[in-house]
């Protein structure tokens, strides 16, 4: 065997899955290369939230200086004070939640489901359907406003969470079941031929085989649809039109301060954004066992 | 054997459960006929009033709320508002459209009203408010009521702002260089070199330039003292763009970082004492008052605004209150209405937020004691016949979209001032085919 | 039916549908010795089984999407062809004279350009950095949680704090991106968004950096799908990680590149509150994208022209999904 001929390039344990970025960068003395990209990388994309975060904690009346500073003198948390007093911010977060859990629970399930059957089952309708969900994204959002509200009145949907999560969710599918079916087709036939011939059917074939191995799409689908539906303005603006359904993304839009239409309030903005961000850095940093991929892949020996 | 009794069995539950799932998923929503955390659908209940006007006011509303409460016996739910013109529109149309209404009562922009009014969506407020009401408003809101508010006679619409641009100058800048405040096109060139120091960032004037709808406003303002007519785009218009592309180019005495700035921008530039003398609304009185630090009388004195060929104008607009002919509960949002609008409460509502402040008669009474810069302002300016009528098209917000985006095209040098006046009328013209 | 005496072929000959169905038709004959009747009642073949599967595996997915979707696009096409405004009734059939209307618009002929230019860069640079970062939120270091975090928070913020934000760090006066270029570059005014072309720079590349963090999380999920025993190979047969990039994972991430970046394509045409929030449509119209157009007719209650342009949008998005599905096909991995 051809491991045996050559000694090992590094220790066993070190197993990874992309080319080894490592050991090119060690041979060519570029690592000091290597680590300022990396740190380019992230000025590039942290600068913009620092400058978000710093105005945040900004007084009003500091805010915006010639030239700019790039910290308060006296940082307050007076800009998340008068948030909280003006708004009522967990109402809010309360239907922020419900409605993105919903919205992504839903579209990922229904999606998963739709997925498994036009990745495995060969059926005629199957690439009917495939161009069907690929044509009904076309529209834009606001076009179809209107028709829309009309159905969901007519529905008695209209300012409800059932409403908000049936709208997000067929939102969000045609995008779930095309990706989910690309990392569906990524796995081996003859895992689920084994399991056919044991005895298993579909339902198990889902639960037991496809489901773990497909397991780091489903999260990540479910992680992006958690955040677009968390971040989503439009319909929510229209479906959700009193306090008890209002999403924070719609209350973002709304924040008003110093007597003023027409502008948007800096502080209060950036405040409030940082309060939103949280819940999603959270789910992110404890979600990140799920984005890794099962050591499953060995099961396919 | 075994096999299949599991496959069938199997397939029966496979498909029962996933028959299942679809029957929850879809008709979930179809079937339910009221959602359990949104009872509201059902709201027949007569003694709610919904009011939506922007989040600032809200402590002013709230303090008279409590009487009007014990008055009529109907609870009051304020809720935020859209802060523009085009966030009305989309917010609302679609339910509107469909015969829907989340509000009762709305505090509505200049540039979505309109619109409103004429698809048939409001409630004409001729008969429910009393005729006191309507006369207590002076002779100079009569041409924006009865152009913006109303529709041949019917008045759909009744303003609680009194919008017009005033004319802050720093009077210790200029009195320091020894400089009189402008009172014409030309003396704002004069004056506004002399002030002007490119290398320390100091211009003489700015104004929000950005697009939508700022743009138009300042362009707007310009007209009127040019004597034109915006929306024909007429000779007046096209001095009013010559003489904002000079001052920005040939006389560099305005900055070009305005074409992409909003009134915050325009007002810390201000208190950043880079500015001299602006056109602002009213609001920036309290904006100024709040930076304690930096705020002097002399600071923010309020001028007549330099005259052009018609004189020295600023046309006035303003938000104002109107109800939907869907409201749920529209027994309930006249009563309000007629509360917030009557000659005891509106006075109370002026004193604590400029954004419900207007020259009516009762409101000028009550505060007459006070000393608000604003009123002296008012009182100055009307004297001297500033006010003009806003410019009116019966498709407004698309006739002030033209507007923004022909001053747009010239003003960054992108078509000459010929070209855009041209295009301008075209699209005009297009508008009223 | 195998016929009797026929050779019964190898089961690992057969393919995966083969081999069920073979199994099938044995189990079905079983069957028949039992319950003749029955059969040509109850007894689905194995083929039509499998067809039901599918569809009840289907349903609540295309229930959910037929709902909102058929009567908005039936009621869409209708308002095309009819001048229809609510402030201005009635409504008049005029056939294609909507779309003459559009082809003589100077906005939408104005904001072609840049839809297409906004669309189709910021999807390429999507592609190209969200594969860097791909590869590297999958190499093992210490902080890879942390990075993994970092790197997402652009697209995690809401489009209206992001496009505002960017629209103060731009401004010459107040913003920390000039300010920063004059400190460390000597660079004076780029008069960021108010040359027409500078700005649309800096649109483009602001929804670059919004949405490269989706992009590069997809393609780390497919990254992950992509077995290391295919690097261990070629790595004892001396490739070097260039090689390796191109002959192995490129290909294999295929199907889920042109998924995406389909989809990118497709979503970024309707979106217009970016360079709508950041610059109102930019010096003139430099930065409109025809969304914008659609937005601020449907505002104005043309319910029909806004209705004709959103067709103009499904046409190029069918061309797009057309080419789409054909490359997706071609790059099929088994």
């Amino acid at each position: 065997m051809a491991t045996q001929l050559y000694p090992a390039a590094r220790p066993a344990r070190a197993r990874r899955s992309t080319p080894d970025f490592g050991v090119w960068v060690r041979r060519y003395g570029s690592r000091i290369a290597a680590y300022s990209g990396f740190a380019l990388f992230v000025f590039v994309v942290l600068l913009p939230f620092y400058f978000i975060f710093v105005s945040s904690i900004t007084p009003k009346t500091e805010l915006f200086q010639i030239p700019p500073r790039y910290f308060p003198s006296a940082p307050t948390l007076d800009n998340y004070q008068r948030l909280i007093n003006g708004v009522p911010l967990g109402i809010f977060f309360r239907n922020s939640l419900v409605f993105a859990l919903g919205s992504s629970s839903v579209s990922v399930i229904a999606g998963g489901l739709a997925a498994y059957a036009l990745a495995r089952i060969k059926f005629r309708g199957a690439n009917i359907v495939y161009l069907a969900l690929i044509l009904s994204v076309a529209l834009p959002q606001i076009a179809l406003l209107v028709p829309m509200f009309q159905t969901f009145q007519t529905f008695k949907l209209v300012n409800t969470y059932h409403g908000l999560i049936v709208m997000m969710s067929s939102l969000l599918l045609p995008f779930t079941i095309i990706t989910l079916v690309s990392f569906v087709k990524q796995v081996p036939d003859e895992i689920e031929e084994a399991a056919y011939i044991d005895g298993a059917n579909t339902f198990q074939i889902i639960v037991r085989i496809m489901i773990p191995l497909v397991r780091p799409a489903l999260f990540t689908m479910f992680l992006i649809n958690f955040i677009i539906s968390w971040n989503e303005l439009l319909y929510p603006l229209v479906f959700a039109q009193r306090n008890d359904t209002k999403p924070l993304s719609v209350a973002l839009t709304q924040l008003s301060s110093d007597a003023s239409t027409y502008t948007r309030p800096w502080d209060l903005l950036s405040a409030m954004s940082v309060l939103m961000i949280i819940p999603v850095l959270l789910i992110i940093l404890f979600g990140q066992r799920w984005i890794i991929a099962g050591l499953a892949r060995g099961a396919v020996k | 054997m075994t096999k299949n009794t599991f496959s069938r069995r199997l397939f029966l539950k496979s498909s029962a459960g996933a028959i299942a799932a679809a029957l929850a998923a879809t008709s979930g929503g179809k079937l339910l006929a009221q959602g359990i955390y949104a009872p509201n659908i059902l709201r027949q209940q007569t003694n709610e009033v919904v009011f939506a006007i922007q989040e600032f006011a809200h402590p002013a509303i709230k303090s008279v709320l409590p009487d009007f409460e014990k008055q009529s016996g109907l609870t009051v739910k304020l809720e935020g508002g859209p802060v523009s013109g085009n966030d009305m529109l989309t917010r609302y149309s679609a339910a509107f459209a469909a015969g829907n209404s989340p509000v009762d009562l709305l505090s509505d922009a200049d540039d979505s009203s309109p619109t409103f009014m004429r698809a048939g969506w409001m409630l004409p407020l001729n008969d429910v408010l009393p005729a006191e009401t309507w006369n207590d408003f002076p002779a100079s809101m009569k041409p924006h009521i009865d152009g913006f508010l109303s529709i041949e006679g019917t008045r759909y619409r009744i303003p609680h702002e009194f919008a017009v641009g005033y004319f802050f100058t720093r009077k210790d800048i200029l009195d320091s260089k020894n400089l009189k405040s402008p009172k014409t096109w030309q003396e704002m060139i004069d004056t506004g070199k002399q002030v002007t120091d490119a290398s320390k960032g100091i211009f003489a004037t700015t104004d929000a330039l950005i697009k939508p709808a700022l743009m138009y406003v300042y362009v707007a303002y310009l007209t009127a003292q040019a004597g034109g007519k915006v929306f024909d785009f007429d000779d007046g218009t096209a001095e009013a763009l010559q003489f904002l592309y000079d001052m920005i180019y040939t006389h560099k005495i305005f900055p070009e970082t305005a074409f992409n700035q909003d009134y915050t921008a325009q007002n810390e530039l201000y208190m950043a004492d880079k500015i001299a003398f602006m056109r602002e609304w009213p609001f920036f009185a309290d904006v100024g008052k709040a930076k304690t630090d930096w705020f002097k009388p002399e600071k923010m004195v309020i001028e007549l605004p330099p005259a052009g060929k018609a004189g020295s104008k600023s046309w006035i607009g303003g938000w104002g209150y109107s109800i939907p002919k869907a409201a749920p509960n529209l027994d309930g949002a006249k009563a309000l209405l007629k509360y917030l609008t009557s000659v005891d409460v509106a006075p109370k509502l002026a004193r604590q937020q400029g954004f419900l402040l207007t020259p009516r008669a009762s409101i000028l009474k009550a505060l007459s004691s006070d000393s608000n810069p604003l009123l002296s302002a008012i009182d100055m300016y009307s004297k001297a016949n500033v006010f003009s009528a806003r410019p009116f098209h019966p498709r407004l917000a698309e006739a002030q979209t033209v507007v923004d985006d022909v001053a747009s095209v010239y003003l960054t040098k992108q078509a000459s001032l010929v070209d855009a006046i041209k295009q301008g009328k075209e699209r005009i013209a297009a508008l009223n085919s | 039916m195998l016929e009797v005496g026929q050779a019964r072929p190898a089961l690992d000959q057969l393919d995966f549908w083969q081999q069920a169905d073979l199994i099938g038709e044995n189990i079905l004959a079983t069957q028949t010795l039992y319950t003749p009747i029955r059969k040509s009642v109850f007894t689905l073949t194995l083929q039509r089984r499998f067809l039901l599967i599918a569809v009840a595996l289907l349903l609540p997915a295309i229930g959910l999407r037929l709902f909102t979707t058929v009567y908005p696009f039936i009621q869409t096409a209708a308002l095309s062809v009819q001048s229809y405004n609510p402030a201005f009734p009635p409504a008049k059939f005029v056939g294609i004279g909507n779309f003459v209307k559009a082809w003589n618009d100077p906005v939408v002929r104005a904001s072609l350009g840049f839809t297409l230019s906004f669309v189709g860069f910021s999807t390429f640079f999507q592609v190209f950095f969200g594969l860097i970062i791909a590869h590297l939120l999958n190499a093992q270091f210490r902080l890879r949680g942390i990075a993994r975090m970092i790197s997402l928070i652009p697209w995690a913020m809401p489009m209206v704090v992001v496009a505002l934000g960017f629209r103060w760090m731009f401004d010459d006066q107040f913003g920390m991106i000039p300010d920063l270029t004059r400190r460390l570059f000597g660079l004076n005014s780029m008069r960021w968004l108010i040359d027409p072309n500078v700005a649309q720079i800096a649109v483009i590349f602001v929804n670059i950096w919004k949405s490269t963090p989706f992009v590069g999380l997809l393609l780390l999920a497919g990254l992950q799908g992509i077995p290391s025993d295919l690097y261990e190979a070629a790595r004892v047969d001396g490739a070097n990680w260039r090689s390796m990039i191109a002959r192995i994972t490129l290909p294999m991430l295929m199907p889920i590149i042109v998924t995406t970046a389909m989809f990118m394509l497709v979503w970024q045409l309707a979106v217009f509150d970016l360079p709508f929030v950041m610059t109102g449509g930019g010096p003139g119209f430099s930065t409109t994208v025809l969304a914008q157009k659609i937005y601020l007719e449907s505002n104005s209650l043309n319910y029909g022209y806004a209705a004709a342009l959103g067709m103009i949008l499904v046409l190029i998005v069918l061309v797009i999904g057309a080419v789409g599905l054909a490359l997706f096909r071609r790059f099929e991995v088994e």
